[in-house]
């Protein structure tokens, strides 16, 4: 939820706000809120005193679960942690029992009324969804010592026999708790993830998963996902033999997670005259495998993300749209699209499988746990013949030659996926012969950012280039979402701000634009001039800054410490600058060579004086890695000793 | 009777139901030439263009009606992607009814917008408040596709005096047109004021309406330092009067008489506040002692609770009491930012310096022009004490403002100066560019490696001290360092250490910022010589105006100024190779001065570098047309140019 949003709705409870004398809190907030907490950093904002989530189920599936939830407030700041909400569905499948919020003052408590609790739709980007919740703001009605604590209840009838438990968002937590209560023999189990194994104390049909004392999560750069470092459990239950957890779905393994969502999907997938007609027009006259498959792709992407969430509990997050119904409205979300392609490549008698995949950490996914509830998006998987070669094809022991694509990235071509869910675990909607399957890395050098400059110096220190920037894989689906996201006017103003990074006053003469997208490459050649880059010293010296052309992304390393680990991209660079100097000038100082290798990547700056030019050659390649806080220093020293090559002028002198 | 009922719920129905049908009906005739049109007309960037927006605005009964029908070309894939889906926001009571729209293919197919694919959602319930919007994706959108859409926005109850009607959005716009049906108030009539661009006189059109256009109106484009959106988007605002052609003299006239009878009382002196007065001045002599002491009164002994920062809960605020003079804001110890300012008019008045509220606009929302004769835009006020002949300007209802200044928003505007017989405009000065200094001194030590270490100090006076202080004053002092901090480190890549903030909440004294740092690689090294940047405080500062073009006028919201002083000791084994001093010079127009100078003090082998810089005239707002965008980005790059002046040593 943006903080804009949270504004709006403190704004609207500002309006009812009211206080009641003798308010009192229940007892469990009360003991909680005499717990001592630890002396934190002081940029820790609050404290988790108490996160108890109590889950029970009933013989005939009913779902009923009591959060209790208090937050010590430590700074002004960590007045935002003050908020309460419980999540339900408009059709009735969750629904809120029972909301309550409190704060302990220091001369009191306040309770909050009916009137102060906020009802919010959870649409995001959607034209509509079902999600919904109930939410308390107190920002407003704490302080630094406060206590805010909240209590809800919600019962529920879900399709899943399954729960996530996390221990944490990012706030330190003195106790965290999962409780699952069943029925007289059935049994859960459950799975650990982002910290060693949590064993549960049972007792009877009782299951307690419980964490103390987490320390903070800071943010940082380049930080992994939030969803990486906070641990979690995954809990599933069985009911006994003959029982039925009435309409929730359990399941054993990834091939009955694939066989599930394939009865609700398969269907959906039927092709209709419309669609049909459209893929054997676009395919027509094309005798080639893969570019059959990009033309349906192109058109594919190009169809409207536009996501309309109902009939969630019929499985409706689950189960896309007719193919038909999506190409004749041409919109759809991420499970339409990947659908609508499906049919589409039928038509043509291409076999494709839907899959279902996280998007935006690539290490969300766990195969030890088999649940449809780990994934956020849909993509496909193309079954391919040999003709077709590429690294997001997987080889797969019984539904062959796989070509992985998204086509709601409109991005990204065929051939390539995007960088978040490259390396991800994704399960194949094939039936029974579905399975989770890794989905490929492109190796560095496949996201390559290579930037050619031709400068002339002149006398007066101004410089006139031309600079020629090749981008594929990754890189260049980066850059060409910018230049199609953003217009004409705005795409120059960001090539002019990142240019004029490392070269004030800089003026650009034209920029062009190739974008070779079904090959991968995106191409942008602009004509600059800067007025004073190498400027003339004592009317003897000139200084020339070998990084004329400032690279777009860089691992952040100002930092002196850092306290979580650091992610580095699969990226390659090559650039080379030549410098053609001044009439009446010679080199005087050229920097030395650079060759660093560490774990992290390899890097190499040469820099050559030879017929009235200088040539700055640099290599850069960065290797996929996750670093532990602990070497954060090697990373540092390795960035920092690439930024002081980079630094180190060509001195030029006056004959 | 039931029957009776039951009957006309029915005809009710079929009226309806027929209704929908002429509605869904009626769209007007397609253009060919808009169907066979590939490029948009008014922009030619542009990713989609507004044929035409229609507005039918109707006051003539009890509620106010809207009736929006909005026709637009795509012509990119980002055009198709931004504006297939559709969403109305509006908050109850207000309904949005009779939507309708279709889809115009490139070939010429019509695809409807299905009534079930027209979601109502509520974002946000409160209580009986509700925001809520009315969603929609547009069927089968291509590029090229025409699209349109229609709705009726019905506000019960309400009526259209001071509405603001947009002519410019943010996507272009070939022809726009308001129809504006008045409501019938006897003796007034309803008058619209344009702002920003030529309108076309209104045209009285079939049932009662007048209509008025404008054409190819280009999306409004927002820029760093661009005026505020009032003063550069094409608008009108609707009002009713009962004035034809209102005399603006006469109009203020009048208006600043009824505005002295209103508040007079409110600033009455009675003994309780005499006697405050008498305290609080003291031993002062002169006017200006005077009424600083008075200033310092009520910014210091009164809690000011209109203060964002007043920490005080919604529970708080409901216990306390409205102040009705200004001897129950002295009593009670406390008040909004208007009994604040009544209670400083009353001491002043007190003391034999008459005081009043005057009624001001801000420059922050909008330049305001007298001679548009309404008090729409007159929404703020200050103190105006009379000292002699003149008239001084005071707020110190506003926190963190310095005595002798306002906030920037109010200098230079025209305040009206209520008065039983002779109202009058008197323009509030603006500080100049000395009152908002950054005072900035640093002594440090480079290595031979071109690391720098040392100590800074920055002291911010005037309007430079009070955004910080207004920014930061609700928040933790954790969270005040943290900012600071990371203003130096994000600018420098530099280790930040030791860092104190003090008179963050005493107005009187500058806000001071000191730290030490620590910066690897600020010197560029080759093998025989060290580059420094002597400049430190401008160093990693990107130049002001990065952008090569401009579609916006430029304002500087305040003149300032910037005083550094600067020592940075050489390391041993280097010595100076010809250094030179960079560059002063005036800029031009009378606008400010850069004047730097470097030299080198050999007995602490330091270069000592001070740099002088003001920008902005005194009693002039800074509003520049874009045609001067050139100049400006020309002074501000020689700035930074001199700004990135480096000293060579070498090696000995």
């Amino acid at each position: 939820m943006t903080k804009r949003f949270l504004l709006v709705i403190t704004f609207l409870l500002a309006a009812t706000g009211a206080a009641f004398a003798g308010d009192d809190a229940p007892a469990w907030l009360r003991q909680v809120a005499t717990a001592t907490t630890p002396t934190y950093p002081k940029d820790v904002p609050a404290v988790v005193l108490l996160d108890d989530e109590r889950v029970t189920v009933t013989d005939d599936g009913k779902v009923v679960t009591v959060q209790q939830y208090a937050v010590r407030i430590l700074t002004r700041e960590g007045r935002e942690e003050a908020f309460a909400r419980a999540y339900y569905r408009s059709d009735d499948s969750i629904k809120v029992k029972d909301f309550k919020a409190w704060v302990i003052r220091p001369n009191g408590v306040r309770k909050f009324n009916k009137d102060e609790i906020a009802d919010v739709a959870l649409t995001d980007n959607d034209v509509y969804a079902e999600g919904r919740m109930k939410l308390i703001v107190a920002e407003d009605e704490v302080d630094a010592g406060m206590v805010f604590g909240f209590e809800a209840v919600t019962e529920e009838r879900s399709v899943f026999t399954q729960f996530i438990h996390s221990f944490q968002v990012d706030i330190p937590v003195l106790v965290s708790r999962f409780s699952l209560t069943l029925p007289t023999g059935w049994r859960a189990e459950g799975l650990t993830f982002n910290h060693a194994k949590i064993e549960p104390t049972v007792s009877g049909s009782s299951y307690t998963w419980e964490l103390r004392e987490l320390g903070p999560i800071y943010p940082e750069p380049d930080q992994p996902a939030k969803t990486t470092l906070a641990p979690r459990v995954a809990v599933g239950y069985f009911p006994a033999a003959g029982a039925k957890a009435g309409e929730g779905q359990s399941f054993g393994s990834w091939p009955e997670v694939s066989d599930w969502l394939y009865g609700l999907s398969d269907s959906q997938a039927a092709p209709t005259q419309p669609l049909t007609t459209k893929a054997r027009e676009l395919t027509a006259g094309v005798n080639d495998e893969f570019a059959r498959l990009s033309a349906i792709g192109r058109y594919v992407q190009g169809v409207n993300y536009i996501s309309i969430q109902t009939n969630i509990r019929k499985g409706g997050g689950y189960r896309p749209h007719a193919a038909g119904q999506v190409f004749e409205k041409s919109y759809g979300d991420c499970k339409d699209k990947a659908n609508l392609m499906r049919a589409m490549l039928k038509t043509i008698g291409v076999n494709s499988y839907l899959v279902s995949i996280y998007s935006g950490d690539r290490a969300f996914v766990r195969k030890e746990w088999a649940s449809p509830q780990q994934f956020n998006h849909c993509i496909i998987a193309i079954q391919v013949g040999d003709s077709v070669q590429s690294p997001m094809v997987v080889k797969h022991p019984k539904l062959g030659r796989l070509l992985f694509f998204d086509p709601t990235d409109p991005f990204t071509p065929i051939g390539d996926l995007p960088e978040d869910e490259q390396g991800s675990f994704a399960l194949v909607i094939a039936g029974k012969d579905g399975d989770l399957i890794q989905v490929p890395q492109n190796p560095p050098e496949s996201n390559l950012d290579n930037v050619m400059l031709e400068a002339e110096v002149l006398p007066d220190g101004s410089v006139k280039a031309k600079m020629s920037n090749e981008m594929t894989g990754q890189m260049g689906s980066r850059f060409r979402g910018l230049h199609k996201s953003l217009s004409a006017a705005d795409f120059q103003k960001y090539v002019n701000r990142w240019l004029t990074r490392s070269a004030t006053g800089l003026q650009i003469g034209g920029v062009m634009v190739k974008d070779q997208r079904d090959q991968g490459r995106f191409t942008l050649e602009v004509d600059l001039a800067v007025p004073n880059y190498a400027p003339l010293m004592q009317g003897r010296l000139m200084m020339i800054s070998p990084s004329l052309i400032p690279r777009r992304a860089q691992v952040s390393v100002a930092q002196p410490n850092r306290r979580t680990p650091i992610e580095i991209d699969a990226e390659a660079y090559t650039e080379i600058f030549r410098f053609k100097i001044p009439a009446g000038f010679e080199v005087d100082e050229i920097p030395e060579p650079v060759s660093l290798e560490s774990a992290y990547g390899t890097y190499s700056m040469k820099c050559e004086a030879k017929d009235r030019e200088v040539v700055v050659t640099r290599k850069l390649k960065l290797i996929p890695a996750v670093i532990p806080a602990e070497s954060y220093g090697s990373v540092r020293r390795f960035f920092g000793q690439i930024g002081g090559a980079e630094q180190t002028p060509i001195v030029l002198v006056k004959k | 009777m039931k029957r009776l009922l039951i009957a006309s719920a029915c005809l009710t129905l079929w009226l309806v139901s027929l209704w929908g049908t002429t509605l869904a009906d009626d769209w007007k005739p397609i253009d060919p030439a808009h169907m066979a049109q590939k490029t948009p007309s008014v922009d030619p960037n542009a990713d989609a263009e507004i044929i035409f927006w229609e507005v039918r605005v109707d006051d003539s009964t009890a509620d106010l009606v809207y009736n929006h029908y909005v026709r637009l070309k795509i012509f990119s894939e980002r055009g198709k992607e931004k504006h297939g889906q559709v969403e109305i926001k509006y908050v109850n009571p207000i309904r949005i009814i009779d939507i309708a729209g279709r889809t115009i293919k490139p070939d010429g197919t019509i695809v409807e917008l299905k009534k079930d694919a027209i979601f109502d959602r509520t974002d946000v319930k409160v209580s009986d408040v509700k925001l809520k919007t009315k969603a929609f994706a547009m069927p089968s959108v291509e590029v090229g596709s025409i699209i349109e859409y229609r709705w009726k926005e019905v506000q019960e109850e309400r009526s259209a005096n001071y509405v603001r009607l947009n002519m410019q959005r943010e996507i272009p716009i070939q022809r726009v047109t308001y129809f504006l049906k008045p409501a019938e108030y006897p003796g007034y009539g309803m008058r619209a004021q344009m702002f920003n661009g030529n309108f076309q006189p209104f045209q009285k059109e079939k049932g009662g309406f007048y209509s008025t256009s404008m054409t190819n109106v280009p999306a409004l484009q927002t820029e760093s330092r661009m005026p505020p959106e009032d003063n550069v988007k094409r608008w009108m605002l609707v009002y009713y009067s009962n004035t034809d052609k209102p005399d603006p003299a006469k109009f203020w006239n009048d208006f600043g008489k009824r505005i002295f009878d209103v508040t007079k009382s409110y600033t009455k002196v009675n003994d309780e506040v005499r006697a405050a007065a008498t305290q609080a001045i003291g031993d002062a002599t002169t006017p200006d002692q005077k009424l600083e002491r008075l200033y310092r009164f009520c910014q210091t002994r009164i809690r000011n609770v209109s203060d964002d920062a007043s920490r005080l809960t919604p529970e708080e605020r409901k216990r306390m009491k409205d102040n009705k003079n200004p001897s129950d804001t002295l009593k009670r110890g406390y008040g909004t930012g208007e009994d604040i300012d009544l209670l400083f008019a009353s001491l002043a008045t007190a003391a034999g310096f008459p005081g009043r509220l005057a009624l001001i606009a801000s420059r922050g929302r909008n330049f305001f022009d007298p001679s548009f004769a309404d008090a729409y835009f007159l929404r703020s006020y200050v103190v105006a004490v009379q000292v002699g002949a003149e008239w001084r300007f005071y707020d110190p209802g506003v926190e963190h403002v310095e005595f002798g200044m306002l906030r920037w928003q109010e200098e230079g505007m025209q305040a009206l100066i209520p008065d039983s017989k002779e109202p009058r405009f008197v323009v509030t000065p603006i500080s100049d560019a000395k009152r908002s200094r950054a005072k900035r001194t640093g002594k440090f030590k480079l290595d031979e490696s071109g690391m720098l270490e040392g100590d800074m100090r920055v002291e911010y006076t005037g309007h430079l001290a009070r955004s910080r202080r207004e920014a930061l004053d609700d928040e933790a002092q954790a969270a005040r360092e943290k900012y600071f901090e990371s203003e130096v480190r994000s600018r420098m890549g530099a280790e930040v250490t030791d860092l104190k903030i003090e008179n963050f909440d005493d107005a009187t004294k500058p806000l001071t910022v000191s730290c030490h740092v620590r910066v690897p690689g600020y010197a560029k090294r080759t093998g025989k010589r060290l580059f420094i940047p002597v400049s430190f405080f401008q160093y990693g500062v990107a130049a002001m105006f990065a952008d090569e073009r401009r579609q916006n006028p430029i304002y500087f919201e305040y003149p300032w100024s910037e005083d550094d002083d600067v020592a940075i000791s050489i390391p041993e084994g280097f010595d100076l190779d010809n250094a030179e001093s960079p560059a002063s010079f005036p800029i031009s127009g009378d606008y400010g001065n850069y004047a730097a100078k470097a030299s080198f003090d050999q007995k602490s082998r330091a270069i000592v570098y001070q740099r002088q810089f003001h920008f902005g005239k005194t009693n002039e707002i800074m509003l520049f047309p874009t045609s001067t965008y050139s100049v400006l980005r020309t002074i501000f790059g020689e700035v930074h140019k001199q700004d990135e002046h480096a000293i060579t040593l070498k090696v000995k």
